[in-house]
């Protein structure tokens, strides 16, 4: 992981107004001054609490929600962007290079469109193609590798199941041949045997293309196969993040800890390991003092109520925040 | 006699390409108080056999004569779902009887009405409830699938929640009528694990709470095996394996079932690479004869395989598979 970054944040934040009335308004952060590298080529894992800002920051680093404070920049040896300072032709040329695949692909493709139109799009639009033979054929080449045959170019989505529309979405996102691509929930609607398939397809194109993936996903199994490094929030902020192998090894915050003791046995007599968070989730908008995560954390103590931890970096990569990890480390 | 007998399910849908058959001859009962999970490949039609449970496919959705959906209702009478056409007996089901958790949860909310009020006029069309009492309930049940702020998220649009929170709040609607039967289509794929272990702690609590009966369709085998009783493997539209949840987890018998359980991403080997089961899965517009998993079975039995549709053979009593390979193995 000595790469240079591709995507850098600092003390990042995206906040969206919410509330009804105008006066009532109150600014949700959903995501809280993350800081975080993401190195060039990599396959970067982030997973977390759900509504903790996974999609928000994918969407910041992405130049799709405007961004509140700190700073985000894109450079790939050759090209920078300061993310929270684009003009709109820095944002043109930018577009070509991140991409979303996303969450919903049912939300995603136009129904009014055959799948070839849906691919052949972006290239369009971005005129990266010139005539309709060269568009044709690039569509081909991304729909092959994407292993959707010339019999799915002619057909409507509507007529596709969830994860035929994955693919499709995977063959849009790719098709402008971009460097930065987010993969938001990419392999939820898969099959475990289709997934298992696009994953393959994922991690090759990332290493023919030399690609760098922001994988969100809350398949933990999925990300300890795939990811080089994984990223943990809650609550708007990166509370763990680790090479993959150290972080499934040794989990040093709670949250992360008890997020992989609820990863579901495949064994029906196993029941018993998840470790079940009590009290309540927190709300964003009405957020917890001090440490964020101890209105649900079984270690939390009076410091826990009153400072925010900060991040706590060791050599090896590996960066908690937490108070107690040390001693909770020593206990168990 | 059992609360869902489904006998024959066949749909084709018409296409400007012909017939699309989506699902071909399936059979299945689920009791009260029963959990069964639905798995297989994605387009294998498990979607689409949920939705025949209530009619709700698409207008160019075709029924085969021979289909019955025989479903018992509170009284202890039963209707066959398949002959109700006018809107006033569909009521019956849809949302009464039966209630759905869709796969798309941004569809299945209008984009332009807050969740609440949507929530609201369900439970008014389908229950006693004055309008009060229907809100208090609502915001009860988001309480209970782990929203914070019920009160406040009862007036936001889907737009404004996040994946997961919306997942939730498609739960909490569905639930609320307390249906008898509960079609939940990948509810918890959006869901990081420790809110999915507090949602599947809610739907075992309401089975045995109102003996509802749940299908739950899903693509991760770990979820099946901690709540489903018995499960169901489907490929291109035919069911090809059933039985109890631990005889089928752990002695797969049908040659795809096998394949769906070794291409599981497997937490105690990050080495290991992930195996998708080889091949393509065809076309429905040309469905294989025979067998029709016979175009990618590494243990095809040639001939046989592609001319003879196998017939059912129990493993025991519950446990039956339709293989060849398999009735063979059982006679030798
Ligand atoms: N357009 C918006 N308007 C108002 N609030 C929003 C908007 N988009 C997101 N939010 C809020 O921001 C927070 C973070 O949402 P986000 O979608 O980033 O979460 P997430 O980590 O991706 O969750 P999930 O795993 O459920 O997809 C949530 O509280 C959500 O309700
Ligand atoms: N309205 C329609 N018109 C034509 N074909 C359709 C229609 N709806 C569904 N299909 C087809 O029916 C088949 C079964 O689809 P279904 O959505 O049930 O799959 P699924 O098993 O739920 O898959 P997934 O796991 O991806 O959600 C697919 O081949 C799909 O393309
Ligand atoms: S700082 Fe305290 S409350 Fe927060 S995770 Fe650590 S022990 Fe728990
Ligand atoms: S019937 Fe033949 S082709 Fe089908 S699964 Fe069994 S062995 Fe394979
Ligand atoms: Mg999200
Ligand atoms: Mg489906």
């Amino acid at each position: 992981m000595t790469q240079k970054p591709l995507i850098s944040a600092r003390n990042l934040s995206v906040s969206f107004p919410v509330g009804g009335s105008v006066f009532k308004r109150q600014q949700l952060k959903a995501v809280d001054g993350v800081t975080l590298d993401i190195p060039k080529g990599s396959f970067f894992g982030v997973v977390g609490e759900s509504g903790s800002g996974k999609t928000t920051l994918g969407r910041a680093f992405l130049n799709a929600v405007p961004i509140a404070g700190g700073q985000a920049t894109f450079d790939d040896g050759s090209v920078q962007f300061a993310l929270d300072n684009m003009s709109a032709s820095d944002l043109k040329s930018y577009r070509r290079l991140a991409q979303l695949i996303f969450q919903d692909p049912y939300a995603a493709l136009s129904p009014r469109m055959t799948v070839r139109d849906i691919i052949a799009e972006p290239l369009e639009v971005m005129g990266i193609t010139k005539t309709r033979a060269e568009t044709d054929t690039r569509v081909r080449e991304i729909a092959a590798k994407c292993r959707l045959s010339l019999e799915h170019l002619r057909r409507f989505p509507h007529a596709f199941s969830g994860g035929q529309r994955q693919r499709i979405s995977i063959a849009r996102a790719l098709a402008c041949g971009p460097q930065f691509v987010v993969a938001d929930e990419s392999v939820a609607a898969l099959d475990v045997s289709i997934q298992a398939d696009i994953l393959n397809l994922l991690k090759s194109l990332q290493q023919d293309l030399g690609l760098t993936f922001m994988f969100i996903s809350h398949d933990l199994s999925v990300v300890a196969h795939t990811c080089d490094h994984v990223a943990v929030m809650y609550l708007g902020r990166i509370v763990e993040s680790a090479p993959t192998r150290d972080l499934f090894r040794n989990p040093r915050h709670p949250y992360t800890q008890a997020l992989f003791s609820a990863i579901p046995s495949l064994d029906p007599d196993d029941q018993g390991s998840a470790q079940k968070l009590q009290g309540e989730i927190p709300s964003p908008t009405n957020q917890p003092t001090g440490c964020k995560f101890h209105t649900r954390c079984p270690h939390a103590d009076d410091l826990c109520k009153r400072q925010e931890p900060a991040l706590e970096a060791d050599g090896g990569g590996h960066q908690v925040m937490c108070h107690h990890w040390k001693s909770l480390m020593a206990v168990a | 006699m059992s609360l869902l007998d489904v006998q024959n399910l066949t749909l084709q849908f018409k296409t400007d390409e012909g017939l699309v058959t989506a699902v071909d001859d399936v059979s299945f009962t689920l009791e009260k108080g029963e959990v069964m999970g639905l798995v297989g490949e994605s387009g294998s039609g498990k979607s689409v056999t949920a939705k025949s449970l209530m009619k709700l496919n698409a207008n160019n959705a075709v029924y085969g004569s021979g289909s019955r959906i025989d479903l018992q209702l509170d009284m202890g009478n039963s209707v066959d779902v398949m002959t109700l056409n006018r809107p006033k007996d569909l009521q019956l089901v849809r949302g009464g009887a039966v209630s759905m958790i869709f796969q798309e949860p941004m569809a299945s909310f209008a984009p332009a009405i807050p969740i609440g009020k949507q929530m609201v006029e369900q439970l008014l069309i389908h229950t006693d409830l004055s309008k009060a009492g229907a809100k208090a309930l609502s915001i009860e049940m988001l309480d209970r699938v782990g929203i914070s702020d019920a009160a406040t998220r009862f007036n936001q649009y889907a737009f404004e929640m996040s994946g997961g929170m919306r997942q939730r709040a498609m739960i909490a609607m569905a639930l609320s009528t307390k249906p008898q039967l509960l079609i939940a289509d990948e509810p918890t794929t959006a869901l990081d694990v420790t809110i999915q272990a507090q949602v599947i702690d809610l739907m075992k609590e309401l089975v045995a709470e109102f003996d509802m009966g749940i299908i739950f369709i899903t693509h991760d085998l770990g979820v099946v095996a901690q709540t489903a009783d018995k499960v169901a493997v489907m490929y291109l539209g035919r069911m090809v394996e059933q039985g109890p949840v631990r005889d089928v987890i752990r002695n797969p018998q049908h040659p795809y079932t096998r394949g769906l359980i070794d291409a599981l991403p497997k937490l105690d080997d990050l080495d290991a690479p992930l195996i998708p089961v080889p091949g393509d899965i065809p076309s429905p517009l040309e469905r294989p004869s025979g067998c029709v998993f016979h175009t990618r079975c590494s243990q095809s039995l040639g001939h046989m395989c592609q001319t003879q549709i196998p017939q059912w053979s129990h493993r025991n009593l519950d446990h039956k598979c339709a293989c060849h390979l398999v009735l063979e193995g059982a006679e030798k």
